[in-house]
């Protein structure tokens, strides 16, 4: 709905999608300080184990995306409302951008982002400043999906390019996730 | 009828490049050792896989 072609006036619509974004960006910040709160609880652990429950975890999320495991895994099964964009297009797109930024307001439909957070969890860390980063980067992926078809002007077309390349995006994200945890934990 | 405004803008803002490139950047940073672009970059990846969800 954010870039619907019906819409003509191009320059609303671009400043709806920068509130949205900044709303994905404050959203993913939300979430990886409370990850950072929460990761205190695997301080007990010793750093080894940690990592290897990292890297485990990432394998597992690779091994559900090829449908070779079935872990059910939480999300809030529902799609942000309408309501929230058609009470105002501004303040909907800030709160709308915000609400899946989180990442705990709808649909969670890749293992990706739940061995990310597990990742951050399982790396304990005085500083903030990795799950702040981490949830930042979040939100920035999520806006990528909504900048690249903004900027494409290709509506529907893009829609079907998407649904043709979905399950690669999400497998080969676990897949570089998996790679780049594991080459971290044997540094 | 879809017709592409250009094919480079075609090309450049497809759905599939982005995960090429944060997946290529991922990599890069964790091998040049830089905690905070690999973090940021696994994080953009996390995103950017819930693509189709919204």
């Amino acid at each position: 709905m954010l870039t619907s072609p019906v819409w003509r006036e191009r320059n609303r619509q671009g400043l709806v999608l920068a509130l949205f974004i900044i709303g994905l960006l404050s959203g993913g910040a939300l979430a990886g300080g409370v990850l950072w709160v929460l990761s205190g609880l695997a301080h007990p652990l010793p750093a080894a184990t940690r990592q290897v429950m990292i890297v485990a975890v990432a394998a597992l999320g690779v091994l559900r995306e090829m449908k070779l495991v079935s872990i059910p895994l939480p999300q809030n099964a529902r799609q942000v409302p309408q309501s929230v964009l058609q009470r105002s297009l501004l303040s909907g797109g800030l709160q709308f951008g915000f609400e899946l930024g989180t990442g705990v307001r709808t649909y969670v439909s890749s293992s990706a982002p739940y061995v990310v957070a597990a990742a951050i969890l399982l790396t304990v860390s005085g500083s903030m400043l990795v799950p702040l980063l981490a949830g930042l980067g979040f939100g920035a992926g999520r806006a990528l999906t909504s900048l690249a078809r903004y900027w494409s002007r290709g509506g529907e077309h893009w829609d079907q390019q998407l649904d043709r390349n979905l399950k690669f995006i999400s497998y080969a994200a676990c897949v570089v996730i998996l790679a780049v945890l594991g080459a971290m934990a044997l540094q | 009828m879809h017709i592409a405004s250009s094919p480079l803008r075609a090309a450049v803002t497809a759905p599939l490049p982005p995960v090429l490139i944060l997946g290529a950047a991922a990599i890069a940073s964790a091998l040049a050792d830089s905690v905070a672009a690999t973090w940021l970059l696994l994080g953009a990846l996390a995103g950017y896989s819930l693509a189709g969800s919204a």
